[in-house]
């Protein structure tokens, strides 16, 4: 598989970024080509919409305020490396363990509802919410953040193939905890 | 391939078309559960974009000790300035000559023959939007200077189109309010119908820059310009103004009321500026069309503020 998202223009994004080095408003259409991923990171990693976009928009103050110190390679790589830190010291500031608004708990629903949420994702949501840290984080770089295992791999620093094998084994627990909570295999 | 490779290739796939099929040897529970998440992945919306923009300029800042690039400096937020007096003009001549630059660009586009690759903003378009206006120049005494602008391409023209606006709605509405082929939408990139692509690479709506109206100032910024003086385009009564440039080009600015000049460069490949590199992407070289006369299009929009397409003439 190639090293790159498939969307990814990256020579384009180094040519940008190099730019921008020289120039920092030219820095704007990275930001617009990344800050959808970086949002739908930093969101399924926080507890709220607003703690997202304030988590988003330190990921990007530090891109900005740090230009020179990107030397070349991937810029999904640099800008999610940044991202990770910042959700990183998020956690350890604030404690937060359960990324969910209201809207996505199901805890007190009825069994019809559960099956309802079910099928809206909600309760896919919780699954992934009570997971440990490290696997909420891997869901979100792969899934919200749309990064390769080789990507993943580089930012978290272990081997390709283990992160592609844990996200496999990821996804069949989660679906196991899906079955269990909605009858999901009859479905 | 292992059902590990191919659910990953499955997330990829999802992201660029989420109604893909799953690849048939991917249990196919693993590939529900992955259209459902890849469902989920929340979007923000173009106001969050926007919040979160300002937020980022803001704390770079903050984070750069103050001592951030002066073209961050300038990125600001939305919110109005007050319109500067000649004692607090600022200009940022990276970004003036950016929007010059963008002058250069989009007049190949907006000024090639009918028929041609780009017709970006045709006579007829003119005609039925603008006001066509013969701007008398004054004669100038060039200043000494290095270039700051890019060569000039062989052929073309180029023009571009600079919004003034006090608020950030006036300045959409400005550009919503051109004509279909003059019409951008806040992207990093666009198609036009004829499949060429431009490129947008300053248009956030936090890209604005503090004109000066002091010639004093504008030299000093613009040490390769010459300033001829005020070409007087009675727009909301404030003076236009025209640069010409080693290369021969003379760009004419039109302010309005309001003070923020909005930039939207529509061909980032056309134009590389400050010595980056960029690739060539949709530029055909296109034979000069004779060129006489300086138009200024003035595109009709709320009180307040207007959105002025700049031209280039030939040399």
């Amino acid at each position: 598989m190639s090293d790159y998202l498939a969307d990814d223009s990256a020579a384009e994004d180094q040519r940008a970024l190099w730019a921008a080095q020289h120039n920092p408003a030219l820095f704007a259409p990275v930001y617009e080509r990344y800050v959808a991923r970086i949002y739908a990171y930093c969101r399924r990693r926080t507890a709220s919409v607003s703690d997202a976009e304030d988590l988003c928009s330190t990921v990007f103050a530090r891109a900005l305020a740090g230009l020179h110190t990107y030397k070349g390679g991937h810029v999904a790589a640099w800008l999610f490396g940044i991202a990770h830190n910042c959700v990183v010291n998020y956690y350890r500031a604030r404690r937060v363990t359960l990324p969910l608004d209201d809207d996505c708990r199901a805890d007190s629903q009825t069994a019809f509802d559960a099956v309802e949420d079910a099928h809206d994702g909600r309760i896919v949501a919780r699954l992934i919410a009570e997971l440990p840290d490290e696997q909420q984080d891997l869901i979100a770089l792969a899934v919200d953040a749309g990064l390769t295992s080789p990507q993943i791999g580089a930012l978290l620093g272990k081997n390709a193939g283990a992160v592609r094998v844990q996200l496999h084994r990821l996804f069949k627990t989660l679906r196991q905890r899906l079955i269990g909570e909605t009858d999901y295999e009859r479905r | 391939m292992s059902d590990a490779e191919h659910l990953e290739n499955y997330l990829q796939a999802l992201r660029r078309d989420p109604h893909t099929l799953p690849p048939p040897d991917l249990d196919p529970q693993l590939a529900e559960l992955a259209r459902r998440l890849a469902q989920q992945v929340p979007v923000p919306t173009a106001a969050a974009r926007r919040r979160m923009w300002e937020r980022a300029l803001a704390q770079s800042h903050l984070l750069s000790n103050g001592h951030l690039h002066e073209d961050i400096q300038h990125m600001t937020a939305i919110p109005a300035r007050p319109r500067p007096t000649r004692t607090q003009t600022r200009v940022s001549w990276t970004l003036l000559a950016a929007a010059c630059a963008a002058a250069l660009a989009l007049s190949v586009l907006a000024l090639l023959p009918p028929g041609g690759p780009t017709p970006l903003l045709s006579s007829q378009d003119i005609a039925q939007q603008s006001t066509i206006t013969p701007i008398p120049v004054a004669s100038s005494t060039p200043l000494p200077g290095t270039m700051l602008l890019p060569a000039a391409i062989d052929d073309g023209l180029y023009t571009s189109i600079i919004v003034f606006s006090q608020t950030e709605a006036l300045r959409q509405a400005a550009t919503q309010n051109a004509s279909p082929v003059q019409r951008v939408e806040l992207v990093y990139r666009i198609t036009l119908e004829d499949g060429s692509v431009l490129y947008i690479p300053a248009v956030p709506p936090q890209i604005d820059m503090t004109f000066s109206y002091d010639d004093a100032t504008i030299a000093t910024f613009f040490p390769n310009a010459a300033v001829l003086g005020s070409v007087v385009v009675e727009v909301s009564g404030s003076p236009a103004r025209a640069y010409t440039f080693d290369n021969g080009y003379v760009v004419y600015i039109d302010s309005v009321t309001g003070q923020l000049l909005y930039l939207l460069n529509l061909n980032m490949a056309a134009a590389p500026l400050m010595g980056a590199e960029f690739t060539v992407l949709t530029i055909t070289p296109t034979p000069i069309v004779p060129f006489t006369s300086t138009m200024t299009a003035t595109v009709s929009m709320e009180a307040q503020a207007t959105a002025i397409i700049v031209t280039a003439t030939a040399p």
